[in-house]
Order: C-alpha cells, then sequence, then structure tokens
C-alpha cells in the first residue's frame, strides 16, 4: 500500500551537484523542499577520512562507493543490431550512488564550454558553409548563449573555489590564461594547484613550439577558501586519490564542502536517503507532475506529492525515470523523432603514454585536476576547412594519480 | 561489512514518519555520530579461511611464478598474494556481493563484459580442482605445487594461451582470474594481507596512504624520500 505524504512546494530527485544547488535557491526562496536520494547520507570525516580514504582496492577497484549493479543496472549495447546484455560490474563508466552524487568521486575539473559551443550548428554553417554539417548529424544550438550562461558560470566557481588563470577578463587578455575561452566577469577565487614535473615539461615544449599552456581549472583547491555560503574548503595536499575517491582533506569541491552544511540548516529543507524514486506522477490530462513515488529500503511504498518536480540524477536515470513515467516521447534512432534521450553521449577522452627512464615524475604526487593544457586544438578554435570533420579537445599533461594496481604502465 | 546507513535515524535526524532498516530522514543538521566510519579490518594471519590445504598450496604455487622471487623483492607468495586471495574470497568479493547476477546468463560481446553466473569463489573452486585433475592425470599423481617451476610454467602459460582445457570452466578466464587477483593481492594496501611490508609499493616505487606531499610538489625530477606506509601503519611502529 502507498502512503501520501504532506505535500511540499519541491521534490527533488537526487541530492548530488544539480540537487543541492537547486535545494539552496528553493529553500533560500522560502519554498518547502525535499531531496530524495536512492544512495545513503555522505559526510567527509565519516565516509572517507584521510585514515582510510587512501584505498585503491576498496573505491577504485571494488567500487564501494559507487552505486551496486545488483541494487540497480542497466543493458547495453554497442548497435541496435546485439543483443542489450545486463552491466553486472562497471567498467569504465560507473554511476555514483548517494548524497553529493558524482561530485564525491569527480575529478573536479572545471571547465567552461567555448561560446562557439553553445550556438555550434549556427556558428559552423556561418563559418564553413551550410552543407558541411551531413543532414543526419544531430548538432544543434543550445538555445542559450554562453554570455548568458557566463555568471552562472561564475557563480559556480566561486561557489567551489575554483583554482585557476583566467585567459580573458571582461575580454581583454590575460598572460599564462586560456586565450581562447570566453570572456569571464573576473578572475578565478583562488590561483592555480602547483604543477607536478611532468606538466612543466609539457608547457615548456608547448610555448616554445608556439602554443599558449595554462593550467587546468581544478575544484581541487590551492589553498584554503571560504565560499559565498560561509563554508570553508582545506588547500589540497596532492595526495593522488581523487577520482573514484571521496576526499579526506574538505579539498575538493563537491556539496559535501560548498553547500550541504548550509542547505541542512535550513528549516524548510530536509533530505530522504536510501530512497529510490519509482516514478513521477502526472495529473489526469497527464501534462502536469503532481508529484512523486518512491521506494524506501524496506521497500516500502510512499508518495510525496508537489508542486515542482526536479530531475536531478544523472541523466540516463532522469530519461529513465521520464520514459517509465510516460512522459514526453522517447528518441528513436530509426525515425530521428522523439526528444527524451537523444543526444545523450558519454565522456570520452584519448591519451599516449611516454616513458622518461632518465627522469623521475612521483606520479603519485598529484590531484584530480592537474596538469597543463592547451586549447589551440578544441572545438573550432583552428580551421577545419579542409579536414573533413568539425570538433576538436584540448590536449594536456594530465596526471591524475599514481596508485599501484590499476596505474602500474610498463613500457 | 555493517555500514554506517544501514543503522537507524540518528538523534540528530528527525524522523518524520517511521522508516526502518536504513532509510532515514535528515533535517536540521548534518547528521554525525562517534565511530560510525568503516574502517578496513587489518588481515590476521593463520589458516585458510576459503581455501582447503590442497587449494592453499595450489595457489601459493601458482602466485609464486606469476610473480617470482627475486634477490630484492619476495615473491607471490612470500608476499602474500595468497593470503590476500583467499581472505578476498572468504568476503564480499568471493560471492560476488553487490553485483548484478541474475539471469539472462548468455555471453556477450567483449564490450559487454563477463557475463557468466560463477562468483570468484566458485571459479577458484572449479578452477582448482579441475588444474589439479589434469596435473595428477599428466604427471602420475603430482600436484601443481610438486610440479618443477618449468613445467609449473608450462602449465601457467598453456592455461593462458591454450591448447589446455579446464574442466567446467574457461582455461584463459580461470587465468586471467588469478593473474587480477595475484597483482591486487601484490599492490594493494597491506591490511588486506597481501603486499607483505609493502614489497610491492618498495619495488614500484609507490609512497603509500600518506596523503600529503605539499612538500615535494615542488621537487621536480626528485625521488621522493620517505618509504611507503599503509593504512594499519608500518610493521616497525609495531614490533612484535
Amino acid at each position: 500500500m502507498t502512503r501520501k505524504l504532506p505535500a511540499k512546494d519541491a521534490v527533488i530527485i537526487g541530492l548530488g551537484w544539480t540537487g543541492s544547488i537547486l535545494a539552496e535557491a528553493l529553500t533560500r526562496a522560502g519554498l518547502d523542499v525535499v531531496a530524495i536520494e536512492r544512495g545513503p547520507w555522505r559526510d567527509t570525516a565519516t565516509d572517507f577520512p584521510t585514515t582510510y580514504a587512501p584505498d585503491e582496492l576498496r573505491y577504485r577497484v571494488r567500487h564501494d562507493l559507487f552505486l551496486r549493479p545488483g541494487q540497480e543496472t542497466m543493458t547495453f549495447r554497442n548497435k541496435p543490431s546485439q543483443t542489450a546484455l545486463p552491466i553486472r560490474s562497471w567498467g569504465s563508466f560507473m554511476p555514483p550512488n548517494g548524497v553529493g552524487g558524482g561530485g564525491v568521486h569527480w575529478n573536479a575539473e572545471t571547465w567552461r564550454f567555448l561560446p562557439s559551443d553553445f550556438e555550434l550548428k549556427t556558428h559552423l554553417s556561418q563559418r564553413y558553409g551550410a552543407k558541411t554539417l551531413p543532414e543526419d548529424m544531430t548538432i544543434q544550438d543550445w538555445g542559450i548563449t554562453y554570455d548568458e550562461l557566463e555568471p552562472h558560470y561564475d557563480k559556480f566557481e566561486y561557489l567551489c573555489g575554483t583554482s585557476g588563470k583566467a585567459g580573458n577578463v571582461k575580454g581583454a587578455k590575460q598572460d599564462g590564461g586560456n586565450p581562447f575561452e570566453g570572456a569571464r566577469s573576473r578572475e578565478y577565487p583562488t590561483p592555480p594547484q602547483k604543477q607536478p614535473y611532468g606538466p612543466t615539461l609539457f608547457a615548456a615544449a608547448a610555448r616554445e613550439m608556439g602554443y599558449h599552456p595554462f593550467p587546468q581549472p581544478s575544484g581541487n583547491l590551492s589553498q584554503a577558501y571560504t565560499n559565498s555560503h560561509g563554508v570553508s574548503l582545506g588547500p589540497c595536499t596532492y595526495c593522488g586519490f581523487c577520482e573514484w575517491f571521496g576526499c579526506g582533506n574538505y579539498s575538493k569541491a563537491s556539496p559535501q564542502t560548498t553547500l550541504l552544511p548550509v542547505l541542512v540548516r535550513r528549516p524548510n529543507f530536509e533530505a530522504r536517503t536510501l530512497c529510490e524514486v519509482s516514478r513521477i506522477n502526472l495529473d489526469g490530462a497527464k501534462k502536469r507532475a503532481t508529484g512523486v513515488t518512491y521506494v524506501d529500503s524496506s521497500g516500502e511504498e510512499w508518495e510525496q506529492p508537489a508542486d515542482l518536480v526536479l530531475l536531478c540524477a544523472f541523466q540516463l536515470f532522469n530519461v529513465h525515470l521520464l520514459m517509465i513515467s510516460g512522459v514526453g516521447t522517447p528518441y528513436d534512432p530509426n525515425t530521428g523523432q522523439g526528444t527524451i534521450g537523444r543526444n545523450y553521449s558519454y565522456q570520452v577522452t584519448s591519451s599516449v603514454n611516454g616513458f622518461w627512464s632518465d627522469k623521475n615524475f612521483n606520479p603519485f604526487i598529484s590531484s584530480g585536476a592537474i596538469g597543463y593544457c592547451i586549447d589551440e586544438f578544441n572545438g573550432d578554435n583552428f580551421d577545419h576547412g579542409s579536414l573533413g570533420f568539425v570538433g576538436g579537445g584540448y590536449m594536456g599533461a594530465v596526471m591524475t594519480n599514481g596508485r599501484p594496481i590499476l596505474g602500474s604502465i610498463l613500457p | 561489512m555493517l555500514r554506517r546507513d544501514l543503522l537507524t535515524g540518528t538523534a540528530l535526524s528527525l524522523a518524520l514518519f517511521a522508516m526502518p532498516a536504513g532509510a532515514r530522514t535528515i533535517a536540521g543538521a548534518l547528521p554525525w555520530q562517534p565511530d560510525a566510519g568503516t574502517p578496513p579490518n587489518q588481515v590476521t594471519p593463520g589458516p585458510w579461511k576459503f581455501f582447503t590445504a590442497e587449494e592453499g598450496a595450489a595457489i601459493e604455487a601458482l602466485v609464486d611464478r606469476l610473480i617470482p622471487p627475486d634477490p630484492k623483492t619476495p615473491g607471490g607468495k612470500d608476499a602474500g598474494c595468497a593470503v590476500f586471495i583467499d581472505r578476498q574470497l572468504a568476503g564480499p568479493y568471493g560471492s560476488a556481493q553487490g553485483l548484478y547476477m541474475r539471469p539472462p546468463f548468455q555471453d556477450g560481446t567483449k564490450e559487454q563484459g563477463d557475463q557468466s553466473p560463477m562468483t570468484p569463489a566458485q571459479r577458484y573452486r572449479k578452477g582448482l580442482a579441475a588444474l589439479d585433475k589434469h596435473c595428477r592425470d599428466a604427471f602420475a599423481g603430482k600436484s601443481f605445487a610438486q610440479l618443477t617451476n618449468a613445467q609449473k610454467d608450462d602449465i601457467i602459460g598453456q592455461l593462458e594461451k591454450g591448447p589446455l582445457k579446464l574442466e567446467g570452466i574457461s582455461a584463459a578466464g580461470f587465468f586471467e582470474q588469478v593473474l587480477k587477483n595475484t597483482q591486487e593481492g601484490f599492490l594493494a594496501d597491506p591490511i588486506y594481507g597481501g603486499n607483505r611490508d609493502m614489497a610491492g609499493w618498495k619495488m614500484i616505487g609507490f609512497a603509500g596512504a600518506r596523503y600529503d606531499f605539499r612538500d615535494w610538489i615542488d621537487h621536480h625530477n626528485e625521488r621522493y624520500p620517505l618509504p611507503p606506509v599503509g593504512i594499519g601503519g608500518r610493521s616497525d611502529w609495531h614490533p612484535a
């Protein structure tokens, strides 16, 4: 039997980065907010203290902080002609679980998109001609511009205390930063992190070749920082256990280190953990969400009515929830119709490894977002005229760890 | 391992509705209680917890050929790799806890990952039994552990690349499983029973669980000067 709870102004599905940020804004505006989170509460001192956070086997190899496939998984195939099979154990794709979401285990690389990324179809058509993009390519403009989003990028970076060097402040180019970036309203809140040896070699070589290396923007902080909410972060200690790990030093920007201490003290906020939303409820006309139904870890089902329903889980789970709730039209790759699930993509990076027998890099001394990068080959920062492709990526000497089990690379 | 979140609500959380067995409401303050963390338990020496005596002898022989001892570094056996594997198989890893282990079971592409219904513990039990049978048939009643190093290496090579076939389990799959767990045992924190005296870390120059390198980030191209340390400290901190 489903038990109905008293109505709230807003229900948030998933208490990670987006859920925490929206909960903060809505509770500040006076709304009564409940966040429903599939995983457990996670707290720095209890869940990833410095005394045992640096445990590669437990966190990286055995996935201790992640969603367990036995709890929830998905099927997978590379193309429609194959039979989709269950993901039994995570590979490169590891969905997080619990309060803080991906903010707990991310590397905290804190990039902004390039201005042209927001109007990609228009930009590419204007620069290379309307026929450059094949008809079946789904690239489109975002519908908002970089300039419209800039204040929000700025706000997020000042929430996190992001460490970096601006390359463009209000249109004025800055030495040492990324000359290709969109205009920022101000410098980064904290200076760049110190760099290990390897990236400095890359930067020197890049400079010699006429490129413009800049330190990767990092949510692992170069120094202590107190953010706009009065929450303080500590300096990163270059421990080398960042991505896939929680930070024991309060020095990686996460909901835990930037927002939650303020949020939980607000009387109009509450979080329910180990509770999984099973569907979004709709009104009779199926035009308006009226709340959610969720199941707690004992199997009990609850209905939480709310005026606003915010989907703040990872995109795959948001899409799944929309589909099983009968919202919108699922994307069909054969016809190109439908928007639910359209254009989903996963981050891809490619890398080459260098080996020097006469140099000592101490690769275990690193942070999640460290290194020097160049942006000359990113987006449309170079002429694609005769190349037969569009897009690109940053290049950099980026070394996030020297952990022994999965990080040992032999020549 | 009992996780903190399996406990019912703390004094700090104001439960509006009774939500037993884990689910809880958090409001008013950050939930915190003393001693709620879940540090790993130090693996203790002693008898096998998963392996039989014969299986244990075979695994010790296997890990010691995958990582043979040399004058500077102990081999897989003395580094504790077999103890590591035994304790892992006796725990949640051995029973594939948390993994998706329900049907449908059918072979897929390499990208779709392992689709076998067998847990790691079952793979070892089957694989070691099949290996034992093969050795006793082929070497006049001798077990794998009783073979010469050259014979062992030949068998291991055949497990990896054929043509040796094992009864009831893929030989290559079994080889891959043992190799992976041996590497883990050699290089994981010593608290799990392998990497004894941090032999694996010393060999590759890994500093371990120190967690603070602010004093060395600027020392470019200079070897880090301090010896490694594990989550449980170092053996010379706890004299016997």
